[in-house]
């Protein structure tokens, strides 16, 4: 069972850190969990490479489960209409998710 | 904030003269008839960028305007609208009152608003009355309702309620908003979440993300957005409330906001793409969306079938350059349209350069000279080396002074512009010029990508003003003239530059009626500028018309002919270190042929001795240099000392004199005399002897000490010594002021 990846604020300042620990992730197999009850700041290029990560996760068919989600971060995800495209679990917003 | 952002207001204003000024140059080349879409486009794309930067500066009033400028223009390039005359015309004003009114801003200046006012009121007019006829292939409902919302929309006002009323909305309507990031965005503080955020404050808001041109994670350039969205907003307000949601991002993104009908078919609200705001690379290919949300997920294959699905509406909507094949749907129009936009990023004028303060480049050929100065005295010290040691040391500085010469030559290119810089306001100037007087003007311009000095670029163009505005006005004729003399009714004004031997030769060439010899010979004569029985050359006739007050023109136009034209252009010409000539055939036309040194740094001098000092006198102003003979000198009253040369009786300065120096020798015929010119007028300079030829690098007098009648400059020679540069013209005057008070 893999360790949870934790996310505190993926946002511009961080990103090239965030980016290289994702790069990690996906050399790893298996299913992943994401923890982001920790989540207070989060931006649109966080989001994207997050969303990017997600994407490259379920192409490799391994599975993306969030263990937790903050308030921060389901707002700014539906905000962009990356909702559906994070596997973010909860309430999607109307319109947005006709999977 | 505000100051924040004033460091950014001289790029943006030296970016939108330029941009302003490849705008008038795609207008003047838009064939009305069929206008080439890539060139409205790149029109489109001025104001949109223009507009963008303006808006996020605050600037009002430019703002508004090329709000309705770029509505005007959309309409055009989505071919909703056809490209007319009078719409080229207005179209042509727009751009001088941007300039103007861009002038007045970074001038902190009041805006003259009458005149812009006025037409912007006719731009709306125009946008107002074409959105109902038009050929309009789109879905005309849209259209339709489109057109009079855009028209009635200047950013100031808030006419949203018309405009809804003018729709008859009964359900609010909707805002179908496409929403692209530019690669800077983020990195410009700009975050689409607060964006969106302040949308959703307006009604109800759906955000459908696009993923397509965002890479796998490892490749991701982590800074830059690669998302794009699209975006539907149900609410009542007015257009520019949700213009405002996107004020601070305008420039670093793509934006098209539509308003969709109540009820219509979202479908046909398919989007045409926006302009590109700046020329950067275009990641991804224009997306065709329709209105009606749909998942995009991460996986490629639903978009292309959302895609797929409105091509047919959105093709007949959509503009010449995101052209799918109309008929074919699914994959065909991805490809075209990724050419597209490369094409776009190449028309608008993509090429990798950066943009230098001209005090750096200044110092940078400071710098250089003092070099060049430094190892001409090492060269010097050198030749009094001995020994074995000392030949290797002289051979090593020979490298060195090739080296130095092409480093020299390297920097001196740096400060060369192509003359197409000067060149590009003729066109519109002939334009206009040749409309006013009603004569059928062709201008031929070649040799554009002449490189020259940019201060003799800057100063070379007022006189070639003068001449092109001389050859329309006095050299070309009426077209039934023309017509009676067995010419073509148009005619032709040629430019051309190049390179002739180190030197720029600029040409004005047209193929009027040339100059009237005996007209201007009894123009001087009346005059008394010639003796009534004087035979003169043709080339003597043809300088005559470069004194001042000179005109042979019936009636002075305001154009020109006001006489103070040909002795200014010449004398700016030789201020350039240049000179002007003439050749023309009656009937047939004439030839003006300025030549330029290739730059002000550097100039070609002859040194001369006086005492123990050493002058340069700039080889464009020496005649010739002779010994007199002790006869050949006269005493005049009023005139001191002068000499016969070539028919004339020229004066004498006694650099010595002038100067307080003690000279070698003061008899004349123990000296030389070097015949110079300057300002028309030609005087003898008596020096002790010759000294060599060479080019000098010009320091500047002003920089370092003040500005000194006749002399030009200094330079420092091999042996470190310092060399005053004479200055002909300020000389002579000098000269004649002691002459009188003597």
């Amino acid at each position: 069972m893999s360790i949870a990846l934790v996310l505190t604020s993926p946002t511009i300042r961080t990103i090239t850190s965030l980016q290289t620990e994702l790069a990690e992730r996906l050399d790893e197999s298996g299913p992943l969990q994401i923890d982001a009850t920790a989540v207070d700041r989060v931006d649109t290029a966080g989001l994207q490479l997050l969303a990017a990560f997600v994407r490259d996760l379920r192409a490799e068919a391994r599975t993306v489960e969030w263990v937790g989600c903050s308030d921060a971060l389901q707002k700014a995800a539906q905000a962009l209409g990356l909702h559906s495209a994070l596997c973010l679990p909860g309430t999607a917003a109307p319109g947005s998710d006709k999977n | 904030m505000d100051l924040d952002l004033a460091q950014f207001h001289s790029s943006f204003f030296e970016e939108s003269f330029e941009a302003l000024d490849g705008m008038e140059a795609a207008l003047l080349g838009l064939d009305v008839g069929a206008p080439d879409p890539e060139r409205v486009n790149s029109i489109f794309r001025v104001a949109h960028s223009i507009k963008g930067g303006a808006g996020m500066f605050g600037f009002k009033d430019v703002a508004s305007f090329t709000h309705t400028l770029e509505t005007l223009l959309d309409e055009l390039r989505s071919g909703r609208m056809a490209v007319t005359r009078d719409i080229s015309d207005k179209l042509l004003l727009s751009v001088d009152v941007m300039r103007a009114m861009l002038t007045s801003v970074q001038r902190k200046e009041a805006v003259d608003m009458q005149k812009v006012a006025d037409l912007q009121f006719d731009l709306e007019m125009i946008v107002a009355q074409g959105a109902g006829g038009a050929a309009a292939p789109a879905a005309p409902a849209t259209a339709a309702a489109t057109a009079p919302a855009a028209a009635a929309q200047p950013a100031a006002a808030g006419n949203g309620a018309a405009a809804a009323s003018a729709n008859g909305g009964s359900n609010a309507a909707r805002w179908a908003i496409e929403f692209r990031a530019l690669p800077e965005l983020l990195l410009r503080g700009n975050d689409p979440i607060a964006i969106f955020s302040s949308l959703a404050e307006l009604g109800k808001l759906t955000v459908v993300a696009n993923m397509q041109a965002v890479p796998r994670l490892r490749s991701i350039d982590a800074e830059r957005c690669y998302l794009t969205w699209t975006l539907e907003l149900e609410s009542d307000c007015a257009r520019d409330q949700v213009d405002a949601a996107f004020e601070w991002a305008a420039v670093d993104c793509e934006l098209t906001i539509k308003r969709v009908e109540a009820g219509a078919s979202s479908a046909s609200a398919a989007v045409a793409p926006a302009a590109v705001v700046e020329a950067p690379v275009v990641a991804a290919p224009p997306v065709q969306v329709a209105a009606a949300p749909k998942v995009v997920e991460a996986a490629p294959k639903p978009v292309e079938a959302a895609v797929a699905a409105p091509a047919p509406a959105a093709a007949s909507a959509s503009t010449a350059q995101a052209a799918a094949t109309p008929a074919a749907a699914g994959p065909a129009p991805k490809p075209a349209d990724a050419k597209e936009p490369a094409k776009a990023a190449a028309a608008g004028g993509e090429h990798s350069s950066i943009r230098v303060s001209i005090e750096k480049i200044d110092e940078l050929i400071n710098t250089v000279g003092e070099l060049v100065i430094t190892q001409a005295m090492l060269s010097e010290l050198g030749r009094k080396l001995d020994g074995s040691v000392a030949e290797q040391f002289r051979s090593g500085l020979n490298q060195l002074e090739r080296n130095m010469r092409e480093l020299q030559e390297s920097v001196m290119r740096v400060r060369m512009l192509p003359i197409s810089f000067t060149f590009s306001r003729f066109p519109r100037m002939v334009r206009d010029l040749a409309q006013r007087l009603g004569k059928q003007i062709e201008l031929k311009m070649t040799g554009e990508q002449t490189e020259l000095d940019k201060t003799v670029l800057e100063k070379i163009g007022d006189p070639l003003v003068h001449l092109v505005r001389n050859s329309i006005d006095h050299g070309i004729e009426a077209p039934d003239v023309r017509v009676k003399a067995g010419k073509s009714p148009t005619g032709i004004v040629h430019l051309d530059a190049c390179h002739r031997g180190g030197h720029i030769a600029v040409e004005i060439r047209d193929d009027g009626n040339g100059l009237d010899k005996s007209r201007i010979l009894a123009k001087a004569r009346s005059r008394g500028l010639v003796g009534q029985n004087d035979v003169l050359t043709d080339e003597q006739v043809h300088e005559l018309i470069f004194m001042p007050g000179f005109s042979t023109a019936e009636k002075t136009t305001d154009v020109s002919g006001r006489g103070v034209g040909m002795d200014v252009v010449r004398r700016n010409v030789k201020e350039l270190g240049g000179k002007i000539e003439i050749a023309s055939e009656l009937g047939k036309g004439s030839r003006f042929i300025i030549t330029l040194p290739l730059t002000l740094a550097i100039v070609d001098g002859q040194s001369v001795s006086v005492g123990s000092e050493t002058y340069i006198v700039p080889l464009t102003s020496i005649v010739e240099s002779l010994q007199l003979q002790p006869q050949s000198v006269n005493r005049l009253s009023g005139r001191g000392e002068v000499f016969s040369f070539r028919g004339d009786y020229l004066p004498i300065v006694r650099l010595h004199e002038l100067f307080g120096i003690e000279p070698r020798a003061t008899a004349l015929h123990e000296g030389l005399i070097v015949v110079a010119e300057g300002d028309g007028r030609r005087i003898g300079l008596f020096v002790d002897e010759l000294l060599g030829q060479q080019q000098v690098v010009i320091k500047s007098m002003e920089a370092n000490y003040g500005p000194v009648d006749g002399v030009a400059g200094a330079t420092i020679l091999g042996d470190g010594s310092v060399a005053l540069i004479l200055d002909l013209s300020g000389l002579i005057r000098v000269a004649a002021g002691t002459a009188r008070a003597a």
